[in-house]
């Protein structure tokens, strides 16, 4: 099976490299050079050793030492101009490889963004991208190289003596076999090694973390101990592997290669120099290429695992290429769209693969309004938002905006009028000038400024070290929770939309703070359209509507009061968050109150 | 640059060569075994090319007397034979050189074990503030990667990297020995490129490493932008924010490429050194060598041994200048270490342990207790003098000024406060992982630090905000290795509420969690902390901020089998939710550094206006 993938990695790549051909020839010529070098050398050495010091011509010797020196220079000069290709190809090839990746990436839908952790996507894109490069501009040319010196050793071989050759092909063959189970075996001990190391960090980490609880607890000594089991189970790991690598098998193989290999020409060569079949001059040329003749051998075992993987790492690159976006952008631009008269879910459900997360949904959002969105934590309810962003597209059903299915429209043009702020706060690597910009251009900063100052957010930026050109440090980790909130917020204003969408920030906020968010995130919901999904109740009593969803259903719609006349979910929902009044509830756990972050400081405990 | 990198260094090269050989001192008898294999395996290398000059010229002589017929076919058999042994005696070389990386291997090994129990016991006994300075991230990397073997750390470095370097120097000085000893003039030759090739290599070196953490750099760079864009996929979508991304991205490539190609045209450099530059000596040799043969003042099979010695000589001679960089970096992994165990030292120091045991906590007292965090200079910082009242200067705000209060055996005390107000610190400071400025922390009237602290430790439970899961099973979870039985630690998860979740786990206790095992949400792990915190059988329970674990019906039957079954048990509930602040005997309000009142629910409503703001008004 991966045969068949990396064939078609093959003929995948290859494309990219279409540019580069002739610098891939040049590279190509070059290594013959350097190979056709390395054979000339114990050749001149021959023959010095056998014309030139016979004939005890001195000019003769120095002829061919100058030629020697020649061919060095030629050589070197050669191999650093195919380096030089090589690096060039290389990293242009990776950057256009990783450039479409991104590209691609970010045009998935959230469908894939599900189904792909983070972590995995940085790998594909940097990682196993640098794999696919490496092993054009190093692999490949070690390979090629590699090839090149043992064939053209064994062809020398063969040209002066067949039975050496023979015997020289033979034990690459066997030397081949041996080193190639061995290096599988060693690999997979390594790979052992590897994961008891990340085991280790794993559990270090944790203790770290939970060093206040272990000292409070007085658990010190159990720590310890366990520390130690975990090194030593890696430790006693690496020592075995350090055994059979250096003991057992480096020694056997440089026994066999070095010492054995001589030892039989010794035995061989030396009566056929006394039976006057062979010079001197050939035994020590013999040698000298066989010192130079496993070496190859041992790199292009290398090569071969560099390049699996490599293949393989291709295989995943090219899979994340193939992959078509769920979301279709087949609508078309609709410039100035503005929001009329508002937007209707028609039946709407969705399902990820067989699971239903919501079912005929249906439900209006006039203009202007505020609503509000209830319900446990997969009750379906950022699925309506999502669906709204076209992160996905129902399954059944349609969204309307004024009458006009949404997926008619382009992505851009319909985006484009809505301002999503989530309750986690994704702030990107970048000035905090660039991200309420969203890093769009063509705002300009009074627009900017305008929308922060609005917002109560112009102060506390001013007092960063260069205002609104402060670099953001991690995630905007040098902020406190409520500040990264009014960044999300002036984000939101600076695109002035006619939809928001909020995902409400939630539970440990004290009170105070939130207040302030509130006010601020009133002033951004003034005079447009507004879709609030609620973790805290209190807060929205003020919506026009509250939606609320149970298990993909929707089940009760009104303002709070209407609500709270009715018997169900929402009634029990409010008076569990009020006093706890309801003595058990088996429908709606307190889902909701657990999902949301904390605004503790990060170092207050630990 | 090389004097910045200079500058990088804490201490002169003395300093970590000592601070090596302390660590050595003990293994003594390792490092002399270890020298004696060196030697050994050596001082068989380097006669290997004599051997083969003895074979070269004894083939030679032989050939000549042979073809005189001064010896016969018989006689030059059985001198074959004879070197066929020698050759054979030779594979010793190749069996001591693979026992010899083994012991040090073995040695890495040991060193990586004591580093990081040493480095970790460290970690163990700082206070809080410590963990202000050292994220656990960046903890974890030094006693990972700072100290392991391989890739090489600080525990290669100290071992196998010295013992490769000592290697490398003793084959280069014996190959330049033993060729001085075949003939001392072409030795002068062949040795006269090696100054020269070692200066290059060093030069390589150097600019190698600065250009490698260059892109290094722009790797992690990249690797921040790529984390930052995936996760926040949502707001990059919604805000039309994917063409400006590709930019801001393709820009980030661009910059990348030139580092790219200055890296392997470096590396490139390398190879083409390791492929011709150990020519440049046999250069010499093979004219003046050839020379000498042609004059007969040199045999062939000593022109043969020269280029065998220079072949050797060529990669110890490039694992030094890479040796002089590895150890650099050591140095920096040792200076790393360092800083961990200096940052907050005053701290440890305080810390000694009592000499009372306490059977029971009566009752808990805080008199006059001030505290301040530190500021970031001053833990930067850590030479600054201590914080004193005296000096007003760069101070953070006081968490606690002169805060006073007692809370006897039994109590329930409810402490609110808005963010900030200093209520986590607060069961910090009762716990002993915080210790006041000024004033104390009494138990039984008794101040904390006179008390053994095992034996208070004991008696206490501590529920964090923020529950730490250990990768294991949730049974060693809840028992956090006390070896309780399954009885006491199935009751305590039923208490906290627990075990029903417990019981939908394919393996219940036996169910591992964290990195391999199942994943618990937020209100599991925190249930799950408080069955740990009672199943060390506590007097006095700290918990902080669990609202979010428990929804209101399970957090009453929580208290109401608390006080069932641990009647006796005083405890300290930091919340937000005023259901739960409801249910405690006593309710501390806090507010800029002191308390601002105490009451019921009910006293509170009526008399305190912060209590009225916090309970949504």
């Amino acid at each position: 099976m991966l045969i068949n993938n990396s064939k078609s990695v093959l003929k995948r790549i290859l494309p990219y490299f279409r540019p580069h051909l002739a610098s891939l020839g040049v590279a190509l010529l070059t290594m013959i050079v350097v190979t056709g070098v390395h054979l000339i050398r114990p050749m001149i050495l021959r023959t010095i050793i056998d014309t030139a010091i016979p004939a005890k011509d001195v000019e003769m010797a120095l002829r061919y030492a100058g030629f020697f020196i020649g061919c060095l220079v030629f050589g070197a000069i050669a191999m650093y101009v195919r380096v030089k290709i090589m690096a060039r190809i290389g990293a242009e090839v990776v950057a256009e490889i990783k450039r479409r990746l991104f590209s691609h990436i970010l045009g998935q839908g959230m469908r894939f963004f599900d189904q792909h952790q983070t972590g995995k996507l940085i790998t594909r894109s940097e990682s196993d991208a640098n794999q696919l490069k490496s092993m054009f501009t190093q692999s490949t040319a070690q390979l090629v190289a590699s090839v090149m010196l043992i064939v053209g050793t064994i062809f020398v071989l063969m040209r002066e003596d067949t039975r050496v050759g023979l015997v020289a092909m033979l034990s690459l063959v066997v030397v081949g076999l041996v080193m190639f189970f061995y290096l599988t075996y060693i690999r997979t001990l390594y790979t052992k090694v590897r994961e008891k190391n990340s085991a280790l960090t794993g559990y270090l980490a944790e203790y770290i973390q939970g060093v206040p609880l272990i000292k409070v607890h007085g658990r010190e000594n159990d720590i310890m101990n366990n520390l130690r089991a975990h090194s030593q189970e890696k430790a006693q790991l690496e020592c075995k592997a350090a055994f059979i690598e250096y003991t057992l098998f480096s020694s056997a193989f440089r026994f066999c290669t070095e010492i054995g290999v001589l030892m039989l020409l010794f035995a061989y060569c030396s009566s056929q120099v006394y039976a006057g079949t062979m010079s001197v001059g050939t035994l020590v040329m013999f040698m000298e290429l066989l010192r130079q003749f496993f070496r190859p051998l041992e790199f292009l075992i290398e090569v071969l695992a560099q390049l699996q993987s490599a293949l393989a790492a291709g295989v995943r690159v090219f899979d994340i290429l193939d992959t078509e976006p769920a979301v279709k952008d087949s609508g078309e631009p609709v410039s100035g769209l503005r929001l009329q008269n508002g937007i209707a879910f028609n039946d709407v459900s969705f399902a990820y693969d067989s699971e239903i997360v919501l079912k005929n949904a249906t439900f209006a959002i006039p203009r202007g309004q505020q609503l509000a969105i209830v319900g446990a934590s997969g009750s379906g309810k950022t699925t309506c938002i999502n669906l709204l962003l076209r992160f996905y597209d129902p399954t059944e059903g349609s969204i309307t905006v004024d009458g006009r299915d949404i997926r008619t429209i382009s992505l851009a043009d319909w985006r484009r009028n809505i301002a999503l702020v989530l309750q986690e706060i994704y702030l990107f690597p970048g000035t905090i000038m660039e991200n309420l910009k969203a890093f769009h251009t063509d705002v300009d900063d009074e627009t900017v400024i305008k929308a922060a100052k609005e917002l109560g957010a112009h102060d506390f930026i001013m007092r960063q070290s260069h205002g609104y050109q402060t670099v953001l440090a991690e995630r905007g980790a040098n902020l406190s929770y409520g500040e990264r909130q009014l960044l999300s917020y002036t984000r939101a204003m600076v695109k002035n939309p006619d939809l928001l969408i909020l995902d409400e920030a939630t539970s440990s906020v004290d009170v105070i703070t939130e207040r302030e968010l509130q006010a601020s995130m009133e002033k951004l919901m003034l005079g447009r359209t507004s879709i609030v999904i609620a973790h805290r109740l209190v807060t929205i009593r003020k919506a026009d509507r509250i939606l609320v969803f149970e298990k993909g259903h929707l089940q009760q719609s009104g303002d709070h009061q209407t609500l709270m006349t009715q018997e169900g979910i929402y009634r029990e929902l409010v008076n569990i968050q009020m006093a706890g009044k309801a003595e058990s509830h088996q429908i709606v756990e307190a889902e909701p109150l657990i999902e949301a972050g904390t605004d503790e400081p990060a170092g207050a405990v630990a | 640059m090389k004097h910045e990198k200079r500058k990088d260094l804490r201490h002169t090269r003395a300093y970590y060569i000592n601070w090596i050989w302390n660590e050595y001192r003990p293994h003594w008898r390792m490092v002399l075994f270890l020298l004696f294999l060196t030697f050994l395996s050596t001082i068989i290398a380097v006669l290997f090319p004599m051997v083969l000059k003895h074979i070269i010229d004894t083939l030679v002589t032989g050939l000549k007397s042979f073809q005189a017929g001064t010896t016969t076919m018989e006689a030059a058999r059985s001198e074959r034979n004879r070197l066929l042994l020698m050759l054979l005696a030779m594979g010793l070389g190749p069996v001591f050189s693979g026992i010899y990386p083994y012991f040090r291997a073995r040695m890495n090994v040991t060193f990586e074990m004591y580093f990081r129990e040493k480095f970790f016991a460290e970690i163990l006994s700082k206070g809080h503030r410590f963990f202000l300075k050292f994220r656990t991230g960046d903890l974890v990397t030094r006693l990972t990667e700072d100290i392991r073997t391989n890739p090489p750390g600080l525990s290669w470095l100290c071992c196998s990297g010295i013992f490769r370097a000592v290697n490398s120097a003793s084959i280069i000085f014996f190959c330049v020995i033993s060729m001085t000893l075949l003939h001392w003039k072409l030795a002068l030759v062949a040795c006269l490129p090696l100054p020269i090739m070692l200066f290059i290599f060093i030069k390589l070196e150097t600019s190698f490493g600065e250009t490698f953490k260059e892109a290094q750099e722009g790797m992690s760079e990249g690797n921040d932008f790529l984390e930052a864009a995936y996760s926040g996929i949502k707001i990059i979508t919604s805000f039309n924010a994917r063409k400006p991304q590709e930019k801001l991205y393709d820009t980030l490539l661009e910059k990348r490429i030139g580092q790219e190609i200055r890296v392997d045209s470096l590396w490139g450099m390398f190879m083409v050194f390791f492929e011709f530059l150990n020519y440049v000596g046999e250069i010499m040799v093979l004219i003046f060598g050839g020379i000498m043969v042609i004059r007969g003042s040199l045999t062939l099979g000593t022109y043969y041994a020269f280029f065998s010695y220079l072949g050797m000589i060529i990669y110890p001679l490039m694992d030094i200048p890479m040796m002089l960089v590895t150890l650099t970096q050591a140095c920096v992994s040792i200076d790393r270490l360092e800083d961990m165990q200096q940052a907050d030292r005053a701290w440890q120091d305080l810390d000694v342990d009592g000499a009372t045991e306490i059977a029971n906590i009566e009752s808990l007292s805080f008199e006059n207790v001030s505290f301040r965090h530190a500021t970031l200079e001053k833990l930067e910082n850590p030479d600054l003098p201590a914080a004193s009242a005296a000096d007003p200067v760069e101070q953070q705000p006081f968490a606690f000024r002169h805060l006073s209060f007692t809370i006897n055996r039994g109590e329930k005390v409810a402490i609110v406060g808005q963010i900030g107000s200093g209520k986590t610190t607060l069961l910090n400071l009762i716990s002993g992982v915080m210790k006041p400025d000024d004033g104390m922390v009494t138990i039984n009237g008794m101040p904390l630090p006179e008390i053994r602290k095992q034996s208070f430790r004991d008696k206490i439970g501590y529920i964090q905000q923020e529950p730490v899961i250990f990768s294991e099973s949730i049974r060693t979870n809840i028992d956090f290795w006390r070896n309780q039985s399954d009885e006491l630690i199935q009751s305590c998860a039923r208490l906290a509420q627990f075990e029903r979740e417990v019981m939908t786990f394919p393996g219940g206790y036996t169910e591992p969690v964290g990195q391999r095992g199942v994943t618990l949400s937020g209100g599991q792990r925190q249930r799950l902390s408080i069955a740990r915190a009672l199943v060390g059988r506590p007097q006095l329970l700290l918990m902080d901020d669990i609202t979010a674990s428990l929804d209101a019906a399970n957090e009453k039957k929580l208290w109401a089998d608390l006080n069932r079954e641990f009647g006796a048990i005083t405890c300290l509930i930091v919340t937000h939710r005023m259901a739960t602040a409801m249910m405690a005997d006593r309710i501390i309000v806090l507010k800029d550094g002191g308390i601002e009142a105490t009451g019921t629910h009910d006293e509170l409503l009526r008399d305190c206006a912060t209590y009225r703001n916090l309970s949504h008004g």
